[in-house]
C-alpha cells in the first residue's frame, strides 16, 4: 500500500508569476514526500495587473473564481476559506496576509485543532510609523503561528520583536526563478548581452506615492544635466500617479528621454532588463522589492533606497549596486552618472550581482519551507 | 536645566549654545559624576552656563538618593524646564516623576533607535508606560523620532538635533582650515575615532582597509583614535594582516587632538554594527571631511547623504568599504566634491540647532 503524501497548503490573495515559481520549485523538490496545494481568493490581484502562468506540479485552487476582489463579503470569505482549510486535511499551512481578519481567525482555529500554521511575513519595523498598542495586538494575532518564512535582516528582527527569539524562522520568502527570468530575456546576463553604451536606466514599479517617483525624476533631471549624452529612463508600471508623473516629466522638459511603458508582463520585463544599465528603486516604503531579484538575475546593478527590504538579502553598496536615502536625488544622480560613465565599474557591479543571488532563487524558498516543516 | 551623567566637550557645546541663544534664561548643567564612566575625556566647564556635580567620584548612591539629589538640584536652580538623559535609569525615572508632580516640564534627551538592538514587545510596552512623565523630547535622528513616536510621544513634541557640536570649537582646535582647504589631498590619512569595543565593528573596518592596501601601490595611513577592551586583539589583527606599517593606534585622545587629526584626514570611517548616533561623524563634517559610515549610525539620518558628503555602507560590507576608500584616495575631484558637500550638513550639526530645538519646546509650554 503506497504511503500517503503529506499535504501542505499555501495561501496568497492571488498568485502571480513568482508564487507559481516558488510552489513549482517546491513541488519538484519534495514530490515524493509532500503534496503541494496553492490557494488564492481570486484570479485577479487587487494590486497588480500580472497574468500568472499555469500552475506546474502543484494544484491551484481559486476560492472565488468569478468574483472581483472587493466584492467578497467578510462572512463569505471566512466561511469558504475556513471550509477549504478544514476539508483539505492538510498537515501544514503557510499563510500570507497575517493581518487580514479572515487569516487572523483561521490561523487561530487551525492552531487550536493542532495544525501547524506558518506565517509568510516580510514586514519591517521601519515600513510605517508604528504604534505600541497596535504592535501588542499584532504580537497576539501572531501567536498561532508555529514559525515564519521571512527574509534576512529587518523582517527577521521584526518577527523576533513580536514573537521572541525562540520562534522558528527560515529565510527565502521573497524568491523567484532566476532561470525562468534569464530564459524569458533571451539574452545573456550583464555584463554580457547588450553593450554598456546601448543600455538605458530602468524603473519597474507601481506608479503610487510610496515608490517616490518624483524624486527619481528630479534625480534623472540632475543626471541629464551632468552628462553629455544622457541615456533614456524607462519607467515600467501603472498606477494612480500616471497623470501627475506625465506632468512632471513635461515640466522638467524630459519628454524625449523618459518613457512611460505602462504595466509589463514578466517576459517584457525580462527583455527590458536585458537592455538595462541599472535598475533604480528609490522607494519611501518597500517591504522587499522583488524586481531587485529580477534585475540581479540579468546582472543589472541596482540603485535602491535603504527602505527596500531586499537590501540585507541582496544588495551591498559598492559591490553590486548603490544604496541611497529616499530624499537624496543628488546622490541618486551621482551614482547614475558613475555607472553611465565608467564601464569598468559597471562591469564589476554586474559581476557582483551573482554574489548573493542564490539567496533569492527558488531553491532558497524550498530550503526555507523544508526547514520549517 | 540639563542633566547628563558627566559633561564632556559636546555637552558643554550644547549648554553654552542654549545659554547664548537665550540670554534672559538661566541655564544650569547637572552632572552626576565628576568623570565619565565610559569616556576618558577631561571634565569640561562651560563659559555661559553654570555646571554642578552631584557627587564626588568616591560615593555610591542608590537610585532613591540620586533621584532625590537630582530633584533637589532642580528645585534649588528654580528650573521650570528640565532636560534629562539616561531615561532608562531608575534614578532618572523616579526624578522625572517627582519633577512632574512638582509641575516642572520634563523633557527626554534620546538617541536610541529601534534598530540598535533586538527588541521585545513586552519590554517596549513597559517602556511606553515608563516615558509618561516626559512632555517632549529632543532626539538624535529620524529613527529616534520614529522610535519615540512608536512608544507614544506625540510627534509635535519631538525636536531634532540632540547630538550636535560646536563647529567653531572643532575648527579652532584643528588649527587648519576645513577641507578641501588646509592640508593637501595627497598628505591626508584615513581616520577612525571610536571606542575599541565590539559594537564598533572595527575588524570589518581593518579588513576593508587591508583590501584597499592590497589594491594600491601607495596606500595612505589609517589612524585609529580610541581605547577599549579590544585594543590588543585589534593590534594582533593588524599584525596578522601585515598592516603595522600603515595602521597607527593613537589611543584615547582629548577633543582638541582629535580635531587636529581631523584637520589632516581624508575620510572618516565609522562602520559600527550598533551606533546610536556617532559624534565623530559630525566632527568630521565640521572639518569638511567626507565620511564612510554604516547605515546603523543614527547620524546618517540627518547628516549623511550617500554620494553627496560621503558614502553609506552596510556593516558587513568589507568589499564596499574598500571600494569607496580606494575611490576617495585616488580621485581628488571626487573627494573635493564630497568635501564641499559637507558644508550645509556641518552648519546643521552645530549646537545652535540644539538651542533652537530647546527654544521651540520651551516656548510651546
Amino acid at each position: 500500500m503506497p504511503t500517503r503524501l503529506r499535504k501542505v497548503v499555501f495561501l496568497w490573495e492571488n498568485f502571480g508569476p513568482m508564487h507559481v515559481d516558488r510552489l513549482s520549485a517546491l513541488a519538484r523538490a519534495v514530490a515524493d514526500q509532500w503534496e503541494i496545494v496553492g490557494v488564492q481568493w481570486t484570479g485577479k490581484s487587487t494590486t497588480y495587473d500580472w497574468v500568472a502562468p499555469d500552475a506546474k506540479n502543484f494544484s491551484l485552487v481559486t476560492l472565488f473564481p468569478d468574483a472581483a476582489p472587493a466584492s467578497i463579503s467578510f462572512p463569505r470569505k471566512l466561511w469558504r476559506t475556513l471550509s477549504f482549510c478544514l476539508k483539505s486535511k492538510a498537515d501544514a499551512f503557510f499563510f500570507s496576509h497575517y493581518n487580514d481578519p479572515v487569516i487572523i481567525i483561521i490561523s487561530a482555529i487551525l492552531a487550536l485543532t493542532h495544525k501547524r500554521v506558518f506565517g509568510m511575513l516580510l514586514s519591517k519595523f521601519d515600513d510605517y510609523d508604528r504604534k505600541i498598542r497596535w504592535e501588542v495586538f499584532k504580537s497576539l494575532i501572531l501567536l498561532p503561528y508555529a514559525g515564519f518564512l521571512t527574509n534576512r535582516g529587518r523582517s527577521e528582527d521584526y518577527i523576533h520583536f513580536l514573537r521572541g527569539t525562540k520562534v522558528p524562522i527560515a529565510y527565502g520568502h521573497n524568491t523567484l526563478s532566476v532561470g525562468e527570468i534569464r530564459s524569458l530575456a533571451g539574452a545573456e546576463p550583464a555584463p554580457g548581452g547588450a553593450p554598456h553604451a546601448e543600455r538605458h536606466f530602468t524603473a519597474i514599479t507601481r506608479l503610487v506615492p510610496k515608490k517616490n517617483l518624483a524624486v527619481l525624476l528630479d534625480a534623472y533631471a540632475l543626471y541629464r544635466q551632468a552628462v553629455a549624452a544622457p541615456r533614456p529612463l524607462h519607467i515600467c508600471g501603472s498606477g494612480e500617479l500616471e497623470a501627475e508623473l506625465r506632468a512632471k516629466i513635461a515640466a522638467l522638459n524630459l519628454g524625449d528621454l523618459v518613457v512611460l511603458r505602462g504595466f509589463l508582463q514578466r517576459p517584457e520585463i525580462a527583455h527590458e532588463l536585458a537592455q538595462s544599465l541599472a535598475l533604480v528603486l528609490p522607494s519611501i516604503e518597500e517591504q522587499f522589492g522583488n524586481v531587485i531579484i529580477e534585475a540581479q538575475a540579468m546582472g543589472v546593478p541596482t540603485i535602491i533606497s535603504h527602505n527596500c527590504g531586499a537590501l540585507e538579502t541582496l544588495v551591498r553598496s559598492g559591490v553590486n549596486g548603490f544604496v541611497v536615502e529616499p530624499d537624496n536625488p543628488a546622490g541618486l544622480a551621482f551614482f547614475m552618472q558613475w555607472l553611465h560613465e565608467d564601464e569598468d565599474l559597471w562591469e564589476r557591479m554586474a559581476l557582483g550581482c551573482a554574489q548573493f543571488l542564490p539567496r533569492a532563487d527558488t531553491p532558497a524558498f524550498v530550503d526555507g519551507v523544508m526547514k520549517l516543516l | 536645566m540639563f542633566f547628563w551623567e558627566n559633561f564632556g566637550p559636546t555637552h558643554v557645546d550644547r549648554c553654552d549654545a542654549v545659554a547664548r541663544a537665550m540670554p534672559r534664561k538661566s541655564v544650569v548643567g547637572i552632572e552626576l559624576n565628576p568623570a565619565s564612566t565610559t569616556y576618558a575625556w577631561t571634565p569640561e566647564t562651560g563659559q555661559h552656563f553654570t555646571k554642578r556635580t552631584l557627587r564626588d567620584g568616591k560615593s555610591h548612591w542608590g537610585a532613591l538618593r540620586t533621584a532625590f539629589e537630582l530633584v533637589r538640584a532642580s528645585v534649588n536652580a528654580g528650573a521650570k524646564h528640565v532636560f534629562l538623559c539616561h531615561y532608562n535609569e531608575p534614578s532618572v525615572q523616579i526624578a522625572a516623576m517627582l519633577m512632574r508632580l512638582l509641575r516642572k516640564r520634563v523633557y527626554l534627551l534620546l538617541d536610541s533607535k529601534f534598530d540598535d538592538r533586538p527588541r521585545s514587545i513586552w519590554r517596549e510596552a513597559l517602556k511606553a508606560v515608563w516615558i509618561w512623565p516626559y512632555v517632549g523630547a529632543i532626539v538624535g535622528s529620524r529613527r529616534s523620532r520614529q522610535y519615540l513616536g512608536f512608544l507614544g510621544l506625540s510627534n509635535a513634541r519631538i525636536e531634532n538635533y540632540y547630538d550636535t557640536i560646536s563647529v567653531e570649537r572643532i575648527r579652532r582646535a584643528a588649527g587648519v582650515p576645513p577641507a578641501p582647504e588646509g592640508v593637501d589631498f595627497h598628505d591626508r590619512h584615513f581616520t577612525i575615532v571610536s571606542r575599541l569595543v565590539a559594537k564598533k565593528n572595527l575588524f570589518v573596518a581593518v579588513d576593508a582597509f587591508a583590501l584597499y592596501v592590497s589594491r594600491t601601490n601607495h596606500p595612505r595611513r589609517l589612524r585609529i583614535f580610541g581605547d577599549g577592551g579590544l585594543d590588543q586583539e585589534l593590534r594582533e589583527h593588524v599584525r596578522e594582516l601585515n598592516l603595522t606599517e600603515f595602521v597607527t593606534f593613537e589611543g584615547f585622545q582629548q577633543a582638541d587632538a582629535v580635531s587636529q587629526a581631523l584637520g589632516s584626514t581624508l575620510v572618516l570611517i565609522q562602520s559600527s554594527s550598533e551606533e546610536q548616533f556617532g559624534f565623530a561623524i559630525v566632527e568630521a563634517l565640521a572639518m569638511g571631511v567626507p565620511v564612510i559610515v554604516s547605515d546603523n549610525c543614527g547620524a546618517r539620518d540627518e547628516f549623511v547623504r550617500s554620494g553627496v558628503n560621503g558614502f553609506v555602507v552596510q556593516a558587513d560590507n568589507v568589499e564596499g568599504i574598500a571600494f569607496f576608500l580606494g575611490r576617495l584616495a585616488s580621485d581628488q575631484l571626487l573627494w573635493e566634491r564630497l568635501s564641499a558637500g559637507t558644508t550645509a550638513f556641518a552648519a546643521e550639526a552645530d549646537a545652535i540647532s540644539f538651542a533652537h530645538s530647546v527654544g521651540r519646546l520651551t516656548a510651546s509650554a
